[in-house]
C-alpha cells in the first residue's frame, strides 16, 4: 500500500501534467478516418499538435475552431459550425472529435447542441460521426482526456442500441493512454490466438505505428478502429479494460448491455498477463497458444537473468497513473523498490501500488529522492533534468528525445521481457565499480627501479 | 615446449597433490572436461600486468573469444585490455608466414603504444606448425630494446592449472630479478622504521576487490612490491625477488612461484585468503609474524580489532536476514573452506562444499569448520550439483560463473564466487558486499514468479460456466 500525497505547492515546477485536449486528440488518432477538432483558440491546437508530432514523429491532422477575441466574448458557435462544415466538405472524414478546451468550456459552450444544430443545418453530413468530448485544461491531464474521448465514442455510438443477442467470439478491448502502439499489437496477437474478433478502442497500432503510406498526405487519421466496429460493441460477449481510467466505460457497457467486464489496471508483468490470458482462455474455452506459453517462459527466464542487476535497486517514477501502476507492478516483480511515484492526477487505485509513496505533483518532487535512486522512469522532461544524475528510462509522453519510444513494448509477456532487458542494460551501462581504486603511497614508478645487467 | 619440460612442471614439490593418488595438473579427460586450456591459464595469470603489450600469437579463436572478459581491475595504462593477436589466417599458416607476421605485430605494438615489455603467447596452431617464437622474441628484443618474452603454453600442453604454472615459471625465469626496487622508504606513521616489502601471488584484483585490502597494508607500513597478477605493472614484477615475505592467495596454481622465490632468494611464504573476516585477519597476522617487528604486530592487532568490530556491526542487519539459510558451495581449493567460514559468519549453513580442486590440508580445514561428517563433493556437473542442492534443501548455490545458468535454469538462487564476477568480496569490506549480494538474490521475488505455473495449467478448465461479470479488479492485475 502506497502512501498517497499531494504536492500542495502553488507553483508547478517542471510539470508532468499536460492538457486533456492533447489526450483527446491522441485517442482520436486511433479512430479511422478521424479529425480531432479542438474548440479553442488557435494556440490550443498548435501546442497539442507539436507535442504529438514530436513524440510520434508523425503528422497530426489536428484542427481547431480558431476562437478569436470577438468569438471569445460574443460566443463561438459559428466557429464550430464553420469548422465542421469545412472539414466535412473538404476532407469527408468518417468521424470528427469535437473537443472543448479551457477557454471554451469556461465560456459555457454546449458542444452537443452545436452538433445537433449542425446536423439539422447540414443533413448531407449526417453520415459523419461527430463526437463531442468535454476536455477542459483545468481538469485532469492527458490520460483523462484520452479516456473521456474513448468513453464518448463508445457511449455515443452505442447508447441507442438494443440489449440483445451477443456475438460469441466478439470482444471489446478498451485501451488507455498507457498503451503504446506496440502494446496494442501485442494484445491483438493474444486475442487473435484465441480466435476472437476483438474491437480495440482506440487502436493506435494501425495508425500511429510509424508506417509509410502510399498516399503522401492525409487530412485524417490514417488507420485505427472503424466507427462501425465501435457501433457494434454492444453485441460483444465481453469487455476487457486495460487501464483504470477506462473502467467506467467498461462498467457502462456492462450495465447497459449486460456485457461481462474484465478490468485490468494494467497489463505489465507476469501476474497481470497471466490473469489476462487466463480470462481469455476461460472465456473461449480454448487452449493457450504455444507462442504465448513460450513468451511466458521467456519472461520467467528474463526475470531471473536480470535480477542480478535489478533486484534491490531503488527507483522513482514520474508517469500518469495507469502507466505508473503498470511499471510499479513490473518493478515489484523484478525486485526493484519504487521509492517514489510522481503522477499527474489522483486516482483511488494508486493506493494499491507497491511504491512507498505516490505524490500527485510534478517533476520537482523527484529532486529530493533522485540521489537515492539507481534509475528513473519518466518522459523527456524527466530525462532532461535528471539524466545527468541517474539513468532515465523513457516512458510516457512526450518522449521525443528517443527514437521508438512511442513503439516501446511494455505489456504482456513480450513487453515485460523487453523492458527488463532495457532496464538491465541501463544498469549495466551505468555500472560503477564498487571499490574505489587505491594507490599506495609506497608504490614506485618504472623510472625508480634499477635495472640489473 | 618439450614433453620433458611439461613433465617437470607437472611435478610440483610444494603441491599436496603431488603426493596423493591424483595429480593437480592431471591430463584432461576427453569427453569430460570443464575449464580452460594451458593457454587460457597462462593468459589469465599474466594479463593483469597492465602496461605490458600481450600479443596472442595464433588464429582468432584464442584471443577473439576471450579478450577483455575478466573482471580484473588495474590503475593507469590498461594496455592488457586491447586483446592484441596476430590473427593468423589460412595464408599465414599454409605459406609459413606466421613468424613474420608475429615480428611485424611486435613492431606495430612497440611503435604505436611503446610498452615497457611485450609478452607473446604461443597457441596450438603455431606450436604445431613449429614456429620458433623464442627466436622471434629474441630478434625483436634486440631490434626494439625492451623485453619481449615468449610464454610457451599452447592449449594442447594440458590444463588451465598447468598454464598458470607455466606463466609463473616464465615470470620467475625471465622477469623476476631483472630490476632492483628503490630503497625502502620510511613508514609514514613511523618515520624511523623502513617499510616491509611484501608480494602477493595469485591475487587478481577481481572487481577491484584487492583495493579493499590494499589500504590496510599501506596503513600498517607494508610496501607491496608486486601482485602476480592484479593491478600491477611490469617493473613491479621485476622486483619481486626483494620481498620480505610472500602470500599465495586463494589458489594453488602458482605455488611454484612461491617455492622458487624461497629457493632462489630465501623469501618465506604462506598460503592464505582474504575471504571472510577471520581469514583476512589471519593473513594480516601471518605477514606480521614474518617481520619480527613488535610494533607492527601490535598495530596489526589494533587494526584487526577495529575492522572486525566495524564490519560485524555493519553485518548485523544482513545477518538477521540471512540467518538459517542453507547454501551449497561449489568452488575450488582454498575457497572451499575460506568461503565456508565467511558464510558461517553471516549465519548461513553450508550444506555441502565442493572439493574437486582441494588438497588434503584443505579437506582437513573443511572438517574443522563443518564438522567430521561434512558433505564434500568430489565432482561437480550440473545434475549432481542440483541433486545435492535439492537433497539438502539448499536456498542458494554459490559457485563459479559457468554454473550460474545451471542454477538459474533450475530456479535456484545463485551467487558467483569466481573470476568472472562483478562484485568485490575480499577483505573486511568485501564481507558487507557479499552479504548484500546474498540478500539481493535470496530475497528477490523473481524466484517465486519463475516457479509459478500458468493459471491455465494449474486448474482443470471448468467448461460449464461462463465467466461472471466482475466489477472487482483482478488480483493479478494489481
Amino acid at each position: 500500500m502506497a502512501q498517497l500525497l499531494r504536492n500542495k505547492k502553488p507553483l508547478a515546477d517542471r510539470p508532468l501534467k499536460t492538457s486533456q485536449a492533447t489526450g483527446a486528440s491522441l485517442a482520436s488518432m486511433g479512430i479511422e478516418g478521424c479529425i480531432p477538432l479542438m474548440h479553442g483558440s488557435q494556440g490550443c491546437g498548435a501546442f497539442a499538435k507539436v507535442f504529438l508530432i514530436q513524440h510520434f514523429r508523425e503528422p497530426m491532422p489536428i484542427q481547431n475552431t480558431a476562437v478569436d477575441q470577438i468569438a471569445a466574448v460574443m460566443g463561438a458557435d459559428d466557429n464550430i459550425a464553420q469548422a465542421l462544415q469545412l472539414l466535412c466538405e473538404k476532407h469527408n472524414p468518417q468521424a470528427i472529435t469535437l473537443m472543448s478546451t479551457g477557454l471554451t468550456e469556461l465560456q459555457g459552450c454546449d458542444l452537443e447542441r452545436n452538433v445537433r444544430d449542425f446536423y439539422k443545418a447540414y443533413p448531407e453530413f449526417s453520415h459523419v460521426k461527430i463526437i463531442t468530448v468535454s476536455s477542459p485544461d483545468f481538469i485532469g491531464s492527458l490520460q483523462s482526456g484520452f479516456a473521456a474521448t474513448v468513453d464518448a465514442y463508445v457511449k455515443t455510438l452505442n447508447k441507442t442500441q438494443p440489449v440483445g443477442e451477443k456475438v460469441a467470439n466478439q470482444i471489446n478491448v478498451l485501451c488507455s493512454s498507457a498503451l503504446t502502439t506496440a502494446d496494442v499489437e501485442i494484445l491483438k496477437g493474444y486475442t487473435e490466438s484465441f480466435g476472437l474478433e476483438a474491437i480495440f478502442v482506440p487502436d493506435l497500432s494501425s495508425s500511429l505505428d510509424g508506417h509509410l503510406e502510399e498516399d503522401d498526405f492525409s487530412p485524417t487519421s490514417t488507420g485505427g478502429c472503424h466507427v462501425a466496429d465501435i457501433s457494434a460493441m454492444y453485441k460483444s460477449a465481453a469487455t476487457f479494460v486495460i487501464g483504470e481510467s477506462l473502467f467506467k466505460t467498461g462498467t457502462w457497457l456492462e450495465q447497459q448491455f449486460n456485457i461481462p467486464c474484465f478490468k485490468f489496471a494494467h497489463l505489465m508483468g507476469l501476474e497481470a498477463t497471466d490473469e489476462f490470458i487466463f480470462q481469455l482462455a476461460q472465456l473461449t474455452q480454448k487452449p493457450v497458444a504455444p507462442f504465448i506459453n513460450r513468451a511466458r517462459q521467456r519472461l520467467q527466464d528474463s526475470l531471473l537473468d536480470t535480477h542480478f542487476v535489478l533486484s534491490t535497486t531503488n527507483t522513482a517514477l514520474a508517469l500518469e497513473s495507469d502507466l505508473l501502476l503498470g511499471f510499479d507492478a513490473l518493478l515489484q516483480e523484478a525486485g526493484s523498490f519504487v521509492k517514489l511515484g510522481v503522477t499527474a492526477t489522483p486516482s483511488a487505485y494508486l493506493k494499491k501500488a507497491h511504491a512507498e509513496t505516490i505524490v500527485v505533483g510534478d517533476h520537482s518532487d523527484l529532486d529530493d529522492v533522485v540521489g537515492e535512486t539507481d534509475f528513473l522512469i519518466g518522459n523527456t522532461h524527466c530525462a532532461e533534468f535528471f539524466a545527468d544524475k541517474v539513468p532515465v528510462l523513457r516512458a510516457g509522453l512526450p518522449s521525443h528525445d528517443r527514437f521508438g519510444a512511442a513503439h516501446q513494448q511494455q505489456v504482456g509477456y513480450q513487453g515485460a521481457r523487453a523492458l527488463l532487458s532495457t532496464l538491465g542494460n541501463l544498469m549495466l551501462d551505468n555500472h560503477h565499480d564498487e571499490v574505489k581504486p587505491f594507490y599506495s603511497p609506497y608504490r614506485f614508478r618504472p623510472e625508480e627501479v634499477i635495472p640489473v645487467k | 615446449m618439450k614433453q620433458s619440460d611439461i613433465r617437470e612442471l607437472m611435478d610440483e614439490p610444494a603441491c599436496d597433490h603431488n603426493k596423493g593418488e591424483k595429480s593437480g595438473c592431471a591430463r584432461p579427460v576427453p569427453g569430460n572436461t570443464a575449464g580452460g586450456c594451458s593457454f587460457d591459464g597462462a593468459q589469465i595469470s599474466l594479463l593483469p600486468i597492465a602496461n605490458v603489450a600481450h600479443i596472442v600469437h595464433g588464429p582468432i579463436a584464442c584471443a577473439g573469444n576471450s579478450w577483455n572478459n575478466r573482471g580484473t581491475r588495474a590503475h593507469g595504462d590498461n594496455l592488457f585490455r586491447h586483446g592484441f593477436t596476430t590473427d593468423l589466417n589460412e595464408q599465414d599458416v599454409i605459406m609459413g608466414r606466421a613468424e613474420k607476421r608475429l615480428l611485424h605485430s611486435i613492431k606495430q605494438v612497440v611503435e604505436q603504444y611503446d610498452p615497457p615489455a611485450v609478452f607473446v603467447y604461443m597457441t596450438c596452431v603455431p606450436a604445431l606448425e613449429g614456429n620458433d617464437v623464442d627466436a622471434i622474441c629474441k630478434l625483436a628484443e634486440e631490434k626494439w630494446h625492451r623485453p619481449v618474452i615468449s610464454v610457451d603454453a599452447a592449449g594442447f600442453y594440458g590444463s588451465k592449472n598447468l598454464g598458470n604454472r607455466i606463466a609463473g615459471e616464465v615470470m620467475v625465469d625471465k622477469v623476476v630479478g631483472t630490476a632492483e626496487p628503490p630503497q625502502k622508504p620510511m613508514m609514514l606513521h613511523r618515520p624511523a622504521q623502513p617499510v616491509h616489502d611484501i608480494v602477493l601471488i595469485g591475487e587478481y584484483n577481481i572487481a577491484g576487490e584487492y583495493w579493499h585490502v590494499a589500504p590496510l597494508f599501506a596503513e600498517l607500513g607494508y610496501r607491496l612490491l608486486s601482485c602476480l597478477a592484479g593491478d600491477t605493472q611490469f617493473h613491479e614484477i621485476q622486483t619481486m625477488h626483494r620481498a620480505d615475505a610472500a602470500m599465495v592467495v586463494c589458489s594453488r596454481a602458482q605455488i611454484n612461484v612461491a617455492r622458487k622465490l624461497q629457493e632462489g632468494w630465501d623469501i618465506p611464504w604462506f598460503e592464505g585468503s582474504f575471504y571472510g573476516i577471520e581469514d583476512t585477519s589471519k593473513a594480516l597476522r601471518q605477514f606480521a609474524g614474518f617481520m619480527s617487528d613488535p610494533i607492527l604486530s601490535q598495530q596489526t592487532e589494533q587494526l584487526i580489532q577495529r575492522e572486525e568490530e566495524r564490519v560485524r556491526e555493519a553485518l548485523k542487519p544482513y545477518k538477521e536476514r540471512l540467518q538459517g539459510k542453507k547454501a551449497l558451495l561449489y568452488t575450488g581449493g582454498v575457497k572451499s573452506w575460506s568461503v565456508v567460514s565467511a558464510l558461517n559468519e553471516l549465519g548461513i549453513e553450508v550444506v555441502a562444499t565442493g572439493t574437486k580442486k582441494s588438497t588434503e590440508a584443505d579437506k582437513a580445514r573443511i572438517k574443522e569448520i563443518m564438522g567430521e561428517d561434512a558433505h564434500m563433493m568430489e565432482s561437480g556437473g550440473a545434475t549432481n550439483l542440483l541433486k545435492v542442492a535439492r537433497m539438502n534443501n539448499a536456498d542458494i548455490l554459490i559457485a563459479g560463473g559457468r554454473n550460474m545458468y545451471t542454477a538459474v535454469k533450475a530456479k535456484l538462487p545463485f551467487l558467483d564466487i569466481n573470476q568472472e564476477r562483478h562484485h568485490a568480496y575480499a577483505g573486511y569490506e568485501g564481507m558487507i558486499t557479499l552479504a548484500k549480494e546474498l540478500c539481493r538474490t535470496l530475497e528477490s521475488p523473481v524466484w517465486s514468479l519463475a516457479r509459478k505455473a500458468a493459471p491455465w495449467h494449474e486448474t482443470p478448465k471448468p467448461a460449464e460456466t461462463q465467466p461472471v461479470a466482475t466489477t472487482e479488479i483482478k488480483t493479478g492485475a494489481l
